[in-house]
């Protein structure tokens, strides 16, 4: 076997990410691991790579132990990654960035022998198909290609275990094929391959063997021709948590918001949100289901009025939104980011400060110029009863609560003025089971008083419980909308694999 | 209007489009510069006026009568150089090459109005000449200090610092070893453990970078004035280390107008040659260049395959306080021939202006180390001509330069990307 | 229990400080000695206390810091003095009691300088003679004008470090503000206290002027502030030197560059109208500036938006602020304190205008809004001990030769150890409490 991982264990606070899991594969083979957010995958390829170290367990390259300490050694041992992110330097041409660390050199000053490097890019590229121009800067190529240039780096240092974290996130289908068929040479040629995905369909057309991962253990393994997309589903998203969530029915409204053939571009200017058509009514709450990545980030910050919308309209009760997220705000709309700490609070300012952060210039916090400190400590003692902070007072800095309280802090903040749209990115990520709970229960309060409500959030459990309606985003499209009555855990999870 | 299409104009290539649009801001700039100077050349100025330029030393072997230049055709000549300069301007406006095409703009005009200036006299041309690379040669040096730290994605704002201590440590170390080369040793060695305290302070001790840079500064100004009054002043003698003198070429130092110089200046000067060549070389050939640069542009990168990012910073650092050091022996051994109190005069900062005007690049901060000594040698000169102009615009020159580029006013100037900021190794 | 931190370390600064305190009472030096003990006390009841939240928490990692600097700044003086290097072979121990004798007689000077002789005030008073007074009261007066821009430069810097930039440029803004400042009292006429007003608003208005540049560059650019305001400072300081060589600002038939001397109607007036005294109306502003600074960071909507984009300028964008209006109006502000500093110097103190109007006052700023942990009231208390270090001085140097540049150097060595708390937590092994503030964040935006 050229490689196998044995119980390899690691603990982070509070997470354990990788629970005893053993993989193996061998040359020639390609392995997909499949899994959720949060199955352990990325955790256990950094350990691959020598940036992590397993707290328990081993790797095991040609029946031969090893610990690696750091990259350098992952890669004396054959072992090539492919990041998701790719680890390339933008100003650097795709000679430079594939021989840096390992360069060709002359002489005793290791003068840069770049003519016989070019030589051996060209060589390898045409070897395996690659296509890739060694002169080309690294910035002005598409990330098909970028990822090509990943992959050349990998067999350059003479790699033949290669690892590719979900290297199809941020390819059009063409390129995934011109992927698919680089793989397969590669495979061919005797390299052993490690597919990371959550993608069905893939995963299926793409491997030798699957290991499918669930909150970091190894739920099993079997052969694309003994299994199904849907048996597949049912091991990778598998029944968690019990969520329940009471729940009244009440009859929608008029529609809140409206999304008509919205197009969305990340920070790199790439195409992440296309052609979602959407609507949500008053009175009912919509979940966007989905695995991490796949748009969400974009759709919410285009949503709230924090990213330029490319192509497309969103209203909100009829009136037409521009890039502002306090105009928005004052629409009445309410938004819970995806990330508490880095988006929603500011650590160092105090309970009270965050609670009024987006109106703290409206009265009766302010009239002008001042800050009316006694009102806002008023209102935000009242909303530390009414949400149930616990927080020794409100002058506490908010970086010092626990996770649920701090979003406690921003819901308080965000449902505690005139509402007609929540907007709600992973609302109850990394929180215990009573906050999420009590901010379940606070959502379909909302819901159930006419708020339009739009739940984003890669736990299927959630979705599932929470929403009326489930749409599901794949790929930067809304690939499917389904009443929770037929949204079953098998459909969604097909759908979020990429599968209609 | 629709948020649509608002957003379209701002989305991809809008960068692209700045730098385009920039460019023909400029290329209208040139053409209105280049045709005032016509303007003047042709109307403004009387029209037999000459400046007399003189072009060898008294003193050297080939002798050449004074180089004549009318007042009007200098102004038209410039005119004329600048709206070609806005015409290949116009024709790519976002080409890279927009800092050659402004520096010969800010040349043939410099010189344009200097040769207007000093209308109906007789200065010396050489003599402004060699002014000019005597001014550049610590800028160049204190800008390869900036670029070495730069490029390893490390701010070293303490270069101006390190350039006074090192100044000191020169000045000391030759009187009590009686030898100006040991001097300069010793001023080269306290700036490299300089460097090395920076990278302490901002890499073991995480202290933001221009916080470490600024105390290096102040300390650097306070330790050496303090060391001046305690011990310099009371024992002149450890104050004397000596001069290094001038060791010219045979044949090259006796060319007219450049040779002087260009090839008559003591070994600092071919130092500064070798080590620009070098440096060029290095970081852009050898495989530790290549480290360097990918350190300074995507340090997480660099780690991924096994590049030890803290250890390349550490040395970038130590080699940057090093050349600073340099920088500081020169001011010691070469100009004055003893240390003074805030000797180094801002060379520092300076020198960071040269290496963002020459694009962290070696030759770049050549280039700019000269059009910068060359505006400095223009207002001293000025001030000994006996001309009555306000000189501040030549001396602001360098300073408002480096805001105008910084800000992107004038083309796209990108530094090493990780800059500024601490890298945490895991 | 914790075991007492008791090393040889500490045994050794026992005897160094208890041979200080003798020295003190045996030269007299009673103010010394009391600021000795006080400081002693102040160190033992900190190293019962985990760095941290509370106010003595908060106090840990400055004192630590001042102290770390001059126990530095002590060693520097024995080592550069060249008669211990002649007399040490002979009599090492001797040598070394000397000079640690010499390095009490300085720093003890240096308080005596700044804060005057307890006796002879008592004295003065009781005299009740004027010039007696003036006298007795001159060293705290000094040390009162020194703490006057210090003030002011300190807020300046503090006001942007809090709102996430990092204004090195307190220093051009200051000389651009006393340029303006000392314009208008020379050749503006207006009546007495108006006269002061416009002149005290031109140099707001210049500081501000000059930090507007950087604000708007970075807002609009993203041009980084740090690189903007270092040459800021540098055409600041040549502007101000042409000018004064200027018949704008220079009297006619001048030669040096010193400004014509403004108006009396433009004259900040004296505190007391004592002989010696110099202190004057400047302290007043300063403190109300501090004043009015607290209220603009703490009490304002300005002021809350300065703050949240300080600490977490995403979250602040999310809130719906505007990243760039608060950057430009943050530096608005800032300069116009440290101009403010400018012309309450050329006002108040000098009269005129020369290029040595600031000896680093915006330098030092930047070690006020450390050490002051970027509050106000920290900012003036900080302000108040780097006052008493520039005042001391003189005297320190005037008694004991020791050369005032040695204060520059502790300064410095000041600012490192508060921007270095890792470094001084490793010293002096402090602990932290469980909710430690998080060191004042500076933004830091590739150029």
């Amino acid at each position: 076997m050229r490689l196998r991982l044995n119980g390899i264990t690691k603990q982070f606070p509070g997470v354990l990410a990788n629970d005893h899991v053993s993989i193996e594969v061998d040359r020639g083979e390609i392995l997909a691991l499949l899994g959720e957010n949060g199955a352990g995958k990325t955790t256990l390829m950094n350990i691959l790579s020598g940036l992590y170290r397993p707290d328990e367990g081993e790797i095991v390259v040609d029946e031969k132990p090893h610990a690696f300490r750091d990259p350098a050694e992952a890669i004396a041992s054959g072992i090539g990654m492919v990041h998701q992110h790719f680890m390339l330097v933008p100003i650097f041409d795709v000679t430079d960035s594939v021989t840096l660390g390992s360069e060709v050199t002359r002489g005793p000053i290791g003068a840069l022998d770049r003519p016989a490097a070019r030589a051996r890019i060209v060589e390898l590229s045409e070897t395996y198909g690659l296509d890739v121009d060694p002169d080309a800067m690294i910035e002005d190529l598409p990330v098909g290609v970028r990822q090509r240039v990943e992959i050349l780096k990998a067999l350059y240092r003479h790699s033949d275990i290669l690892v590719l974290d979900e290297p199809s996130a941020v390819l059009t289908p063409q390129e995934t094929e011109e992927l698919f068929v680089i793989i397969r040479g590669l495979a061919k040629a005797g390299t052993a391959i490690i597919f990371i995905s959550h993608k069905l369909n893939e995963v299926i057309e793409i491997a030798d063997r699957i290991t499918v991962l669930r909150l970091g253990r190894v739920v099993g393994t079997v052969t694309p021709a003994e299994t199904s997309q849907s048996a597949l589903a049912e091991m990778m998203v598998g029944r968690q948590v019990q969520l329940t969530v009471d729940r009244k029915d009440v009859t929608r409204g008029e529609v809140v918001l409206a999304v008509k053939g919205l197009q969305v571009r990340d920070d790199r200017g790439e195409i992440a949100v296309k052609h979602v058509e959407l609507e949500v009514h008053a009175g009912e709450i919509v979940g966007v289901a989905g695995v991490q990545g796949n748009g969400q980030t974009e759709f919410v910050e285009a949503l709230t009025g924090l990213r330029a919308v490319d192509a497309g309209t969103i209203t909100i009760s009829g009136t037409e939104i521009h890039q502002d997220p306090r105009y928005i705000a004052d629409l009445g709309v309410a938004h819970i980011p995806e990330d508490r700490l880095r988006d929603g609070l500011i650590r160092g300012f105090t309970v009270a400060e965050n609670y009024v952060l987006d109106a703290y210039h409206r009265e009766p916090y302010s009239s002008g110029i001042r800050l009316h400190r006694d009102a806002v400590a008023a209102a935000a003692t009242q909303a530390v009863s009414d949400f149930d902070i616990r927080t020794p007072s409100i002058m506490t800095d908010v970086g010092s609560l626990s996770g649920g309280n701090q979003q406690k802090v921003i819901v308080a903040r965000e449902f505690g003025r005139d509402v007609k749209l929540v907007v709600g990115s992973q609302p109850t990520r990394g929180l215990d089971v009573g906050s999420i709970e009590y901010i379940h229960r606070r959502i379909v309060e909302q819901r159930d008083a006419g708020v339009a409500i739009l739940i984003v959030s890669t736990e299927l459990d959630e979705v599932l419980a929470l929403a009326d309606r489930i749409a599901v985003m794949y790929d930067g499209e809304i690939v499917g909308i389904l009443p929770a009555a037929e949204a079953t855990r098998e459909r969604v999870g097909l759908l979020m694999g990429g599968v209609r | 209007m629709t948020g649509a299409r608002m957003a379209d104009e701002t989305t991809m290539s809008a960068a692209d489009r700045r730098a385009h649009n920039n460019g023909l801001i400029r290329a209208a700039i040139y053409a209105a510069v280049g045709l005032l100077a016509v303007f003047v050349g042709l109307f403004r100025v009387p029209a037999d006026q000459l400046t007399a330029y003189k072009v060898v030393f008294e003193e050297s072997v080939i002798q050449l009568p004074d180089l004549s230049l009318p007042v009007g055709g200098t102004y038209m000549v410039a005119g004329v150089v600048g709206l070609i300069v806005a015409g290949l301007q116009f024709t790519s406006p976002s080409s890279v090459s927009w800092r050659r095409l402004m520096s010969v703009v800010l040349f043939v005009l410099a010189f344009a109005v200097l040769t207007g200036i000093l209308g109906g006299k007789t200065p010396s041309l050489v003599g402004l000449m060699s002014a000019t690379v005597s001014f550049a040669l610590p800028i160049v040096f204190a800008g390869l200090a900036a670029i070495l730290a730069e490029r390893s994605g490390v701010m070293n704002i303490g270069i101006e610092g390190i350039i006074l201590l090192g100044a000191a440590a020169t000045s000391i170390g030759g009187s009590l070893l009686g030898n100006p080369l040991a001097g300069i040793a010793i001023g080269v060695i306290s700036g490299l453990l300089l460097g090395l305290l920076l990278a302490v302070l901002a890499i073991r001790y995480h202290v933001d970078q221009v916080i470490a840079g600024t105390v290096l500064n102040l300390a650097a100004a306070g330790i050496t004035t303090f060391m001046y009054t305690r011990i310099l002043q009371v024992k002149p003698d450890l104050n004397q280390p000596g001069l290094v003198g001038a060791t010219p070429i045979p044949f090259l130092s006796e060319i007219p107008m450049i040779g002087p110089a260009l090839f008559n200046g003591s070994f600092y000067l071919y130092a500064g040659y070798i080590l620009i060549v070098i440096m060029q070389l290095a970081i852009y050939r050898t495989r530790w260049g290549l480290r360097l640069r990918a350190v300074g542009e995507n340090p997480k990168a660099a780690a991924t395959i096994g590049i030890d990012v803290l250890r390349i910073r550490y040395r970038a650092l130590a080699m940057s306080g090093a050349v600073a050091g340099f920088a500081g022996s020169y001011l010691v051994v070469v100009s004055t021939g003893s240390f003074q109190i805030g000797m180094s005069a801002g060379i520092g900062f300076i020198g960071i202006a040269a290496m963002i005007f020459g694009g962290w690049n070696p030759v770049g901060v050549a280039g700019a180390a000269l059009v910068f000594g060359f505006a400095r040698s223009a207002e001293s000169r000025l001030g000994t001509v006996g001309v009555d102009v306000p000189t501040v615009f030549l001396s602001i020159l360098p300073y408002v330069v480096t805001i105008i580029v910084v800000a992107g006013l004038v083309g796209r100037v990108r530094g090493p990307s990780s800059v500024g900021q601490p890298y945490e190794q895991s | 229990m914790r075991r007492l931190p008791i090393g040889p370390a500490t045994i050794l600064w026992t005897i160094v400080a208890i041979a200080f305190a003798v020295q003190f009472a045996l030269e007299g030096a009673y103010i010394a000695l009391g600021v000795e003990i006080l400081v002693g006390l102040v160190v033992l009841v900190l190293s019962t206390r985990p760095q941290g939240r509370t106010f003595l928490g908060r106090l840990k990692l400055p004192v630590l810091a001042i102290i770390s600097a001059f126990i530095v700044g002590g060693v520097v003086l024995i080592f550069s003095d060249l008669e211990f290097y002649a007399a040490f072979p002979g009599d090492p121990l001797g040598t070394l009691a000397a000079s640690l004798g010499r390095v009490g007689s300085a720093y003890g000077a240096l308080i005596v300088g700044a804060l005057g002789d307890p006796g002879k005030i008592v004295a003065a008073l009781g005299s009740g003679n004027a010039n007696k007074i003036g006298i007795a009261f001159r060293p705290i007066s000094e040390t009162l004008l020194a703490t006057t821009p210090l003030i002011l430069a300190g807020l300046a810097v503090a006001v942007a470090f809090r709102s996430g930039i990092f204004n090195i440029g307190a220093e051009g803004q200051l000389k651009i503000g006393a340029v303006f400042a000392v314009w208008v009292g020379i050749w503006v006429p207006l009546p007495g206290p108006l006269h002061i007003l416009a002149a005290l608003a031109a140099g707001v208005i210049g500081g501000a002027a000059w930090g507007f540049i950087p604000g708007i560059l970075k807002a609009k650019t993203g041009a980084h502030e740090v690189i903007t305001t270092i040459m800021l400072n540098a055409i600041a300081q040549q502007i101000m030197l042409t000018l004064l060589l200027s018949p704008i600002l220079q009297p006619e038939g001048g030669t040096t560059p010193i400004s014509r001397t403004v108006m009396d109607s433009a004259q900040l007036p004296v505190l007391l109208d004592l002989p010696k005294i110099r202190v004057h109306f400047g302290l007043i502003i300063a403190l109300l500036a501090a004043v009015w600074t607290s209220w603009l960071m703490f009490r304002t909507t300005k002021g809350f938006e300065f703050r949240a984009a300080g600490l977490n300028p995403r979250a602040a964008g999310y809130a719906g602020m505007r990243a760039g209006r608060t950057i430009v109006l943050a530096m608005i502000v800032s300069g116009g304190l440290a101009g403010l500093a400018g012309a309450s110097e050329v006002l108040g103190t000098t009269h005129y205008l020369s290029p040595t109007i600031s000896p680093g006052y915006g330098w030092d700023a930047i070690a006020l809004a450390l050490l002051g942990g970027t509050r106000p009231s920290g900012v003036v208390i900080a302000a108040l001990l780097f006052g008493a270090l520039r005042a001391g001085g003189p005297s320190m140097a005037l008694a004991t030769g020791v050369p005032i540049d040695l204060l520059a150097f502790i300064s410095a060595l000041v600012i490192m150890f508060v921007a270095a708390p890792r470094l001084v937590r490793e010293i002096y092994r402090v602990r932290l409490s469980a909710t430690a503030p998080s060191t004042p964040q500076v933004v830091e935006t590739p150029l």
